[in-house]
């Protein structure tokens, strides 16, 4: 795993001579990122250039210390294979990433341990509630030990009580790796965010630290809902309140 | 737990393509127990009567590899697919095709040891080239699944593949439009001895090349994602099209009568039966002792009839003979099979047929075809025992079997080519 951050320069990826988000220079420190943005501002394009799965019209993405690091990514809708079992998955996901043999065991322990499924190991996926679900596709994301993890919307669809408990441990994975989390909900980046990208049409409103924002929501008119007005206006007019 | 327990496990739990070995081997069962086993103890007739499994195996094997790429594609399981340069998709068309190999190879070896052709004519060499191929086309339907499925959904790539897959084998294999072209995918199988033909190697060579080109071409078809739908891209189009324009222009340029060298072969084995020689493949021997029985009825008939004289000295089975000579007496029966040999009226006119005359290579005169009628109905009539019956020949009536002195006379005349 590299335990440094990455860095974004210039950016830029999208879909033929359309929709583009971008440019995007900044620097993604080890800790969690939330980035945000209303519905189709472009935060799924853009996981999808940072995890490779779409080349970049423009730009560079280089690891801080230098070192090529690896990417796991939790989509935003995982489909897991309800008949298979949890570990079966995570071992396979493993090969695929080209996790050698001598160190898979190890490493599907590891993730399942970091999202408390140890035991669950052996159980099928479709037997899992929602919430553990979600662990295990944060686990399948994770059993490469990648230095950045992509966490596509992962709150959505979760109960209050999975989704505070999936926040701790977003929390706790991100203590030693950048963890990149997209999202919605100012919820989210209200508890779990060290840093926060505000993405508006594809455009980068904000880039900087959480605390940022909230010394910027303590000036608010009104402090009791400040944070999400600041987001919110970041979020849809690039300006904030 | 190994390793390999759990990516079994895993690979049955979540793919449709390791299920497919079982169709496979239904397939493959069926086919294999028609018509008696007829292609028991020859390793090539044996080979290429496993091909007539491939237009409906070709069809499964892409529908099945197509759906699981399909459903190897769906939002949030694509981004796993694609990460690794699509290791996963290589993956699932393994867990695919690689059964279905095993269990064709299985087969075909088992159909071997128990036919007994452990030495097969032109050897070892040119047996194993062509299941190679056949190797490679059950892999090449495989990737025509795997490249469809990457672009429809999982019902619709399913049946898109079998679809192509099937008219493919029609159109270019020459039980379809593509009569007498070469074939690219797989040859079109045999239901006739192959004694007297090898593979030719030329034409397998071109085959295994073609299909290992052309199936990595469709491997290769690279998927651009947007999040919720895959598309070829230009590059998916250009490989596709060219794998395509591959296997049909291979079927219009190859030269398509190039498949198979002609060797020819004896009977080579003989034995002795009421005095006639009677010959066979040695590979045929499971399906000589109903012929013994047919031939050894015809001796004792005509002998005890007093017609032993136009009994033939020679009886040969049927093959891709090798500078035989033509002599009077001698005769040529059907390729030996197992199972009932045809039926005595069948045998009677083999029996004393005079092939020995070059004017039978023509269409021969109305006179002959008349004597020749009546000949084979009186030795018909002789086997079956009957008693003298009375039938109608243009008009006249006529009482088989004929007397004993006009078959003589006639066989006389034959035997030097007297036929008109």
């Amino acid at each position: 795993m590299a335990s440094s951050g990455f860095r974004a320069e210039g950016f830029v990826v999208g879909y033929g001579s359309g929709f583009r988000v971008g440019p995007i220079t900044a620097t993604f420190p080890v800790g969690v990122t939330c980035l945000v943005g209303a519905n189709g501002a472009g935060k799924s394009t853009l996981f999808r250039g940072l995890a490779g799965l779409q080349k970049p019209k423009a730009g560079s993405l280089t690891w801080t210390d230098g070192q090529a690091g690896t990417v796991g990514l939790l989509p935003q809708e995982p489909s897991l294979p309800a008949r298979a079992r949890c570990a079966d998955l995570l071992a396979h996901v493993a090969w695929l990433q080209g996790v050698p043999r001598s160190a898979r065991a190890d490493a599907v322990s590891s993730a399942l341990e970091a999202v408390g499924l140890v035991d669950r190991a052996g159980q099928r996926i479709g037997t899992l509630s929602g919430g553990m679900r979600r662990r295990l596709a944060i686990a399948q994301a994770m059993v490469h030990s990648p230095g950045l993890l992509l966490l596509d919307e992962p709150t959505v669809g979760l109960d209050p009580k999975q989704r505070t408990g999936l926040r701790e441990l977003i929390g706790q994975i991100g203590q030693d790796r950048v963890v990149l989390v997209s999202t919605h909900l100012l919820e989210d980046v209200r508890r779990i965010a060290q840093n926060v990208i505000v993405l508006a049409e594809g455009r980068v409103t904000f880039a900087g630290a959480a605390a940022e924002l909230a010394s910027r929501a303590d000036q608010a008119a009104d402090p009791a809902d400040g944070f999400d007005a600041v987001v919110a206006d970041l979020m849809e007019t690039g300006e904030p309140a | 737990m190994t390793g390999l327990v759990r990516s079994v496990r895993f690979a049955i739990t979540t793919l449709v393509g390791p299920w497919a070995v079982f169709a496979a081997l239904a397939f493959e069962i069926t086919l294999m127990l028609q018509r008696d086993a007829v292609y028991l103890g020859e390793a090539m007739f044996t080979l290429r009567w496993m091909a007539l499994a491939f237009l409906y195996l070709g069809p499964v094997i892409a529908g099945v590899a197509a759906t699981d790429a399909a459903r190897l594609m769906r939002p949030g399981q694509a981004e796993l697919a694609l990460a690794r340069r699509r290791r996963r998709l290589t993956w699932a068309l393994a867990w695919c095709v690689l059964p279905i190999v095993a269990c064709h190879v299985g087969v075909f070896f088992v159909a071997v040891a128990i036919g007994g052709d452990f030495a097969p004519r032109g050897g070892w060499g040119r047996i194993l080239l062509a299941l190679l191929a056949q190797g490679l086309a059950i892999a090449w339907f495989g990737c025509l699944g795997s490249c469809v499925g990457r672009f429809l959904p999982p019902l619709v790539a399913g049946l898109a593949a079998a679809a192509i897959g099937f008219g493919l084998m029609l159109g270019l294999n020459s039980d379809g439009l593509g009569t007498g072209l070469f074939e690219p995918l797989v040859d079109s199988g045999a239901s006739l001895s192959q004694i007297g033909l090898l593979f030719a190697i030329p034409a397998l060579l071109i085959r295994i090349s073609l299909l290992a080109v052309t199936g990595a071409l469709l491997l290769l078809a690279p998927a651009r994602w947007d999040g919720r739908l895959a598309l070829p891209g230009l590059l998916g189009w250009v490989l596709g099209v060219a794998a395509f324009s591959l296997v049909v222009g291979a079927a219009l340029l190859v030269p398509g009568d190039k498949d198979f060298v002609w060797v020819g072969a004896n009977p080579d084995v003989c034995e002795e039966i009421g005095g006639i020689e009677f010959c066979y493949f040695h590979e045929h021997e499971r399906g000589v002792e109903p012929w013994r029985e047919q031939i050894s009825h015809l001796v004792v008939s005509l002998e005890t009839n007093g017609y032993g004289a136009v009994l033939p000295t020679r009886v040969l089975e049927w093959g891709r003979v090798a500078n035989q000579e033509a002599v009077p007496r001698q005769v040529t029966i059907g390729s030996i099979e197992p199972g009932q040999p045809p039926d005595v009226a069948t045998i009677a006119s083999w029996l004393v047929y005079p092939e020995w005359c070059p004017q039978l290579l023509e269409v021969p005169s109305d006179n002959f075809m008349i004597d020749a009628r009546l000949m084979s109905s009186s030795v018909e009539a002789l086997m079956n025992g009957a008693e003298e019956t009375e039938y109608f020949l243009d008009g006249s009536s006529i009482t088989y079997p004929l007397p004993v002195e006009d078959i003589e006379a006639m066989y006389q005349r034959w035997l030097v080519c007297d036929l008109d």
